[in-house]
């Protein structure tokens, strides 16, 4: 077999290959299939985490990847973006956008897996309800910024330019983030 | 903080099963145009019938694609074109020379495009054929030109990929169906079903447009014609880039002059009492404003992609830039008809080069009063001095300086409404908004 004249740039660590996400953006369904497979994860991850379990985040999923289908001829993968940061940027502001629109916040629901003793139980349960109750007391910015940055390794930059607001406003938000679920979490610690 | 921890306590919601496929579905799907009611289509088909006789698109023609091009062949079938293919056309008869083209084609009869492998025929699908010529055996075909047409078509290969509807390959007699999500090939070794591993390399196997054929010159000159620009594109990049460093780097030195060395960490333009008291002493004024427009600015989706906001949020921002400005104006307006002597001229000059007229005029006049209403605006900015009550007549340029300088902040609580307090600070000084910033340089201390 005949190599390419050029080696194309090597794929960014965890990220789809750069020849399967070009044929992606010029429409190709087994290559957007790849493209969905690869990211169905995180992005379901961050729906759930930023809207509750459950609650439209198969809808917003579609709609984030039908989103990121058309927008894909557009995405350069050699620029300074990564494609999940790109991604997860579309279905943070989806998600936003849906909460603007619920009103009234919907209940976070923590369902753990069920653990072995009865003193596991007694004290998953208490740190689910702390937990479930400091998350629900984060302003949906905060939670976006912290779900973002705990979960999805996003840089600050990364998430300051997903959630248009300054870098410093995401170090706030952050860090009054951190600061309520690390008092809950604290207390769960304290009792193992 | 702890990840595992919180992961076991946050847990998230997996993807169900074949949710992959149904989004692959509906992307397809709707690329595809939809399928109207039959009542409205009837109606609507009248209406069209009669553009369509108009607008049709050529039945014949070619075109050689320098970027990607979408091109409506005949009336049913719609190609989109990589930089470098080449294709005529003749009623439902297409001829692809080379290079990558993805087809849609609605059902209507057979549709059929000839390259110099082989032909494609098609009842309604789309798909993509890429043609090129096998690496190895370019030199050949630039050597032997007198029989180019014969050596073009040994050499050639086309690959064709569907994703949706049946396709025919045929050459020399030899066919094969290729189905949706398949691929095949098509040259002078006759005619393949390809698997997903093959694809990639007899794909890797065609040599680019760019390497050879009839639009490698041409291409060849247009890109150094583009690498030229984009050189001294890069020279102006680079050059504005050194000139922003030193914007920069003398904004830093006017900041630490003025508050001491500390990091602002906000808008140069969103200014503190201490930033206004330091002001005052030269009398200098220094505002951003809401771009004047008298029935607000509208946001572009894409700008509003930029700034964060849903598309429901245009509407409050139009509506906060229209008040914005009807507040300028009412006090910029009658201070501006005043100095040229006719309210339409005023109307005729608008809010911006209304400030100038005014400022301008007065001073003139007026120079020992403007340059005190100046440092008294600053001083009223750094809560150094009272606002002045509502509806007391003040000097013409304290007027229109403390509504410029002020109005930044009733945008911003006008906002606060709409989006709270923070996210309307963040919007009022956001770089995607629409605004404008002036400094008036100051008529300097006062004589003691």
């Amino acid at each position: 077999m005949d190599l390419p004249a050029a080696a194309p740039p090597p794929t960014r660590a965890g990220e789809l290959d750069r020849e399967t996400l070009l044929r992606a953006g010029r429409g190709d369904p087994l290559a957007f299939r790849a493209f969905v497979v690869r990211y169905e994860r995180p992005v379901f991850a961050l729906l759930s985490r930023m809207l509750g379990r459950g609650h439209r985040v198969e809808d917003l999923a579609q709609e984030t990847f039908l989103r990121a289908f058309r927008a894909l001829p557009g995405f350069d993968p050699d620029g300074p973006a990564r494609v999940s940061t790109w991604l997860l940027t579309i279905a943070t502001r989806l998600a936003l956008d849906e909460k603007k629109r619920q009103r009234r916040p919907e209940p976070v629901v923590l369902d753990a897996p069920a653990p072995a003793t009865p003193e596991r139980v007694a004290r998953q349960h208490e740190l689910r309800a702390a937990l479930a109750q400091a998350i629900e007391s984060l302003p949906d910015d905060q939670r976006a910024a912290f779900v973002l940055g705990e979960f999805h390794d996003f840089s600050l930059q990364e998430i300051a330019e997903a959630l248009g607001a300054p870098v410093g406003t995401i170090k706030t938000r952050l860090f009054r983030a951190r600061d309520k679920l690390a008092r809950a979490l604290d207390e769960f610690k304290e009792e193992r | 903080m702890d990840r595992r921890l919180l992961e076991s306590a946050w847990p998230a919601d997996e993807p169900p099963p074949g949710f992959a496929e149904r989004v692959v579905a509906q992307a397809v799907a709707k690329k595809r145009p939809r399928r109207w009611p039959a009542v409205v289509a009837l109606i609507a088909a009248a209406a069209a019938l009669v553009l369509w006789v108009a607008l049709r698109p050529p039945s014949s023609g070619s075109h050689l694609a320098r970027e990607r091009t979408e091109l409506s062949i005949g009336a049913r079938a719609v190609a989109v074109l990589e930089a470098g293919a080449q294709i005529g056309w003749r009623g439902s008869q297409v001829e692809q020379r080379e290079g990558e083209v993805f087809y849609r084609v609605e059902p209507g009869g057979a549709f059929v495009v000839k390259t110099p492998a082989g032909d494609v025929s098609v009842l309604g699908t789309c798909f993509r054929v890429r043609v090129g010529a096998a690496k190895g055996t370019q030199e050949m075909k630039r050597k032997d030109l007198a029989v180019a047409a014969g050596s073009a078509a040994l050499a050639a290969l086309a690959v064709v990929t569907v994703y949706e509807g049946k396709v025919q390959l045929s050459h020399a007699g030899e066919r094969v169906t290729l189905g949706a999500g398949e691929s095949g090939k098509v040259g002078a070794g006759g005619t393949k079903k390809l698997s997903a591993g093959e694809v990639a390399d007899t794909e890797a196997s065609l040599e680019s447009p760019k390497e050879g054929g009839a639009l490698a010159a041409a291409n060849d000159n247009l890109s150094r014609d583009i690498s030229d620009l984009n050189k001294r594109l890069a020279a102006l990049e680079k050059e504005k880039s050194k000139l922003q460093d030193q914007l920069s780097g003398a904004e830093q030195e006017l900041a630490k002059r003025t508050d001491g060395g500390a990091a602002r960490g906000r808008h140069d333009f969103d200014l503190d009492t201490q930033d206004w008291a330091e002001l005052a002493k030269e009398g200098t004024i220094k505002y951003r404003h809401p771009c004047f427009r008298p029935n607000g600015w509208k946001p572009s989706p894409e700008q509003m992609q930029e700034l964060g906001l849903a598309p429901d949020d245009v509407e409050p921002i139009e509506a906060a830039y229209k008040r914005s400005y009807e507040r300028l104006w009412k006090t910029l307006r009658p201070l501006c008809a005043k100095a040229v002597g006719n309210a339409d001229v005023a109307d005729l000059l608008g809010p911006e080069t209304c400030t100038h007229v005014v400022v301008d005029a007065v001073r003139k006049k007026d120079s020992a009063g403007a340059s005190e209403a100046m440092r008294q605006v600053g001083e009223v900015r750094a809560g150094l001095r009272p606002a002045p009550a509502a509806g007391k007549e003040q000097h013409p340029v304290f007027d229109a300086f403390y509504a410029l300088t002020g109005e930044l902040g009733a945008f911003e609580a006008d906002l606060a409404q709409t989006f709270g307090p923070e996210e309307a600070k963040r919007l009022a000084y956001a770089k995607g908004m629409c605004a404008g910033h002036s400094t008036f340089g100051g008529p300097g201390p006062r004589e003691k």
